[in-house]
């Protein structure tokens, strides 16, 4: 991305987005599981409450139908019984008084036999019972229930009035499996009723039932001593023997004896459509409630949902304003340091840094801009001396030059003073053609676009041959000038460099000689390394100076300055050119006494 | 004229000698700072050509020294240094003129010229003396609009003589302004180029214009004369 602030703003809004999403997400899911779980138990409750209110209908409809059913058995029994117990109890009594009573002469036989107590008196009974009739206005019951009346056989009495020419069916195993006065609710098939068989004594008396044995009178305070002493001694085997004492009773009694009293089925219906229409009702309601909760839930969902979203919304927004505020506030010190960095110019090198010191952040770019902008500023200080120095160094003989063309073309002149003024041009051309020779070399050297050409040489015989070129000019100066050395030193090595090399050392070794001094030029393999040493006995080089002479431009005396071949570059090339090959190049010297330049070349042999 | 020629450049002095000689200037050169302080106290010159980047004694230190203790020798910088803030600096320092190398010979005679006439209190380039005209840009003499040939010594020696008119110029005086130090110093070579003069420019004039004054030397007529 080309903007911080743009990155850090879409990193961090990206950041935010994805947070906010995931936290959303999180509490989606939880409050939506919270939700379901929720509507879990409620549905399960709304579902208890349906089932119970449904039993209730249910319930409250089969207690209205036994209901029914028991005063319909209390009617039946009340057809019969009514003044009857009493006779009965007092059946000899009444044997008695047949004559008196309305119905004594049909009671009769019954009374005879309930003496007996036999199959007969059963049959007679029976018989009895079997024309057993409700009244009518009962019997014709209202229209939306039915009943019907069977004997104990399961012979149909009565039915209501309402079944018109329908009739119930009572299914005879059933019926003979029930006890007294139980009942059994059903749903016929194929019809809307809810019935009920109940099986009901016609006696409001057990009049079968035989009287309890007569057993001796026993405390019950001794039987319980008695019973609890048993505990203890044969512990928990105790009660059995007891309680098989008392099977054993049971089984002993007679089965006559135990033969139910007399007894009636009713059945009675209630029809149903009320009842299923509540309870479609009900159902419909529940279905309702369930149907609510789940749109609630839902509803909480999608509410939900929307906040989240508009939550979400406003925090993004708020984060981009804060955000911009925020990165903006951040990189302010950027656009101080921008600042100060554009407030730098050729005339002004300083960093000046607005305001509070930079953050701690900065503080390592804008210490090495410092170092960089101090050394940008000794480097453009060097750069305007040499140009300067070139420009002063160029100008002088090209003053020169022009100078003496002009003053040739004054006025007309004899050959022989104009052969003297075209030597002077020579002269001036020569020493401009040399500098700007050794100003390219250096531009060639610091471009890095100088290669060598290397090829076999022999160093001796080539510090001859340029030891032969600068003679005369130390002949000149009465200085010696000896080469020591063993040919051959063969090296690989790029002979027009090191030609330079050898010449310029020792045109600085005549140049700051003293007179009748000396100059040696030794040149030797030691340790795979061509060394060559140039020693003069001049004024020597104070140690303060030693790195500067290798700086272009730099003269050691000044006074030598205008005769061409001294523009102080003669050294530096010499630096230049040693390095390339490879090599060093130090100075070693007294003060009064002399300097030694010693350079190394490798050379393995 | 005398001018002094404070240059290390050898060739650039030689060309330069031999320009300003051929221009009638009688030309002393000193190679560093040092010589050059010592020629500039030693003797009158009309103008000093100062280099600035000379051994021994910076040029410009030479110029402050002179300045301070009171020398009024018209300097002109001749310098390879040419950015504005030299410039400034020199003409600052008290330089009358300031030139760049490398030049045009034709402007620093100009300039030169324009030097000595500031240093006699002259603006017109053409100096008249009654019927003589003097042209010193062209160096063209003229007496009663006609033209009169002069070699370059004779010149000078108007040309020195129409600055100091109307005053008594020693031999010396003479010998000083039109000969440099290597001249070698005949006492009658003044005699010789007046008589010169005289045969050139007032015979056949009058009046004689170039007066002897016995014992203390010559003048050229001035207004009151």
């Amino acid at each position: 991305m080309k903007s911080i602030r743009l990155s850090l703003m879409v990193y961090f809004l990206v950041l935010l987005a994805a947070a906010l999403v995931a936290v959303s997400w999180l509490v989606h899911q939880t409050t939506g599981r919270a939700l379901e779980d929720k509507e879990t138990s409620t549905r399960l409750l709304l579902e208890t409450q349906y089932t119970n209110r449904r039993q209730a209908v249910k319930e409250e409809f089969d207690t209205r139908i036994l209901h029914r059913a028991m005063q319909l058995a209390s009617l039946a029994q009340s057809q019969w019984n009514p003044g009857r117990g009493l006779e009965l109890q007092l059946h000899p009594l009444g044997l008695l008084t047949a004559g008196l009573n309305p119905h004594g002469q049909l009671l009769m036989p019954l009374w005879v036999t309930e003496g007996t107590r036999g199959p007969v008196a059963r049959q007679l009974h029976h018989m009895a019972f079997s024309k057993i009739a409700v009244a009518e206005d009962i019997m014709r019951g209202r229209e939306t229930e039915f009943f019907q009346i069977y004997s104990e056989e399961g012979t149909p009495l009565q039915h209501s009035a309402s079944m018109a020419d329908n009739s119930f069916h009572l299914d005879q195993a059933v019926a003979s499996k029930m006890k007294l006065l139980e009942s059994r609710f059903d749903d016929p098939p194929d019809t809307h009723v809810r019935r009920v068989t109940l099986k009901a004594p016609v006696s409001r008396f057990r009049l079968f039932r035989p009287p309890p044995p007569l057993l001796p009178p026993r405390s019950p305070d001794r039987a319980r001593r008695q019973a609890r002493k048993a505990e203890v001694t044969r512990g928990q085997a105790s009660s059995r023997p007891v309680r098989e004492k008392k099977a054993v009773a049971d089984k002993e009694e007679p089965p006559f004896l135990d033969r139910p009293s007399p007894a009636i089925f009713i059945q009675c219906a209630y029809d149903t459509t009320e009842r299923d229409a509540d309870l479609a009702e009900l159902h419909d309601k529940f279905e309702m409630e369930l149907a609510s909760l789940k749109s609630e839930s839902a509803d909480t969902l999608a509410r939900l949902r929307d906040h989240l979203t508009w939550i979400s919304v406003g925090t993004f927004v708020a984060t981009l304003a804060g955000g911009f505020w925020l990165v903006r506030l951040g990189l302010s010190p950027l656009h101080r340091l921008s600042d100060a960095v554009s407030r730098v110019s050729e005339k002004n090198f300083r960093l000046e840094f607005d305001g509070p010191a930079p953050p701690r952040e900065l503080r390592p770019i804008v210490e090495r801009l410092t170092q960089t902008l101090e050394l940008l500023k000794r480097a453009f200080a060097r750069e305007k001396q040499a140009a300067a120095d070139i420009s002063h160094e160029l100008r002088t003989p090209l003053a020169a030059l022009l100078t003496t063309t002009e003053v040739a073309l004054r006025k007309p002149r004899t050959p022989e003073e104009y052969r003297e003024l075209l030597e002077e041009c020579r002269g001036s051309s020569q020493q401009i053609s040399q500098l700007v020779e050794r100003l390219l070399a250096l531009a060639r050297l610091d471009a890095g676009a100088d290669t060598l050409r290397l090829q076999e040489l022999d160093a001796v015989d080539m510090a001859e041959q340029c030891a032969s070129l600068v003679r005369p000019l130390a002949e000149a100066r009465g200085l010696s000038l000896r080469v020591h050395g063993q040919a051959p030193v063969c090296l690989r090595a790029d002979p027009d460099k090191l030609r330079e090399v050898f010449t310029n050392l020792l045109h600085n070794a005549i140049e700051y000689n003293r007179p009748e001094g000396s100059v040696d030029l030794t040149v030797e393999r030691a340790n795979g390394s061509l060394r060559v040493q140039v020693r003069d006995t001049g004024i020597g080089i104070a140690p303060e100076l030693r790195q500067q002479i290798f700086e272009r431009f730099y003269r050691a005396d000044p006074s030598r300055q205008a005769d061409g071949l001294h523009a102080g570059l003669g050294l530096a090339i010499v630096k230049g050119y040693v390095e390339l090959m490879g090599g060093s190049i130090a100075v070693d010297s007294k003060e009064g006494q002399g300097s030694t330049f010693c350079v190394q070349l490798p050379a393995p042999s | 004229m005398r001018v002094l020629l404070i240059e290390d450049h050898k060739p650039l002095v030689r060309a330069l000698r031999q320009g300003l000689e051929e221009e009638g200037f009688a030309v002393d050169v000193a190679y560093d700072g040092e010589e050059g302080a010592y020629k500039a106290r030693t003797a009158d010159y009309d103008a000093i050509v100062l280099d600035l980047m000379l051994p021994k004694e910076d040029g410009l230190s030479l110029l402050r020294r002179w300045r301070r203790e009171g020398m009024t020798t018209h300097v002109l910088v001749l310098t390879a240094r040419s950015s504005i803030d030299d410039k400034v600096r020199g003409l600052d320092l008290g330089a009358d003129d300031y030139l760049t190398k490398p030049f045009q010979l034709e402007e620093l005679l100009a300039r030169l010229r324009a030097l000595v006439r500031r240093g006699y209190q002259v603006k017109d380039p053409v100096l008249r003396i009654y019927d003589l005209e003097i042209d010193t840009a062209a160096h063209t003499v003229k007496r009663a609009g006609q033209p009169i040939h002069l070699t370059p010594r004779e010149y000078a020696l108007l040309h020195f003589l129409a600055y100091h008119r109307g005053q008594v110029v020693s031999r010396s005086m003479i010998w000083e302004h039109l000969y440099d130090e290597d001249d070698e110093n005949q006492s009658n070579v003044v005699d010789v180029y007046i008589r010169y003069l005289r045969n050139k420019i007032d015979k056949g004039f009058d009046p004689p214009l170039i007066l002897t004054r016995w014992g203390e030397g010559y003048l050229l007529r001035g207004d009151e004369q």
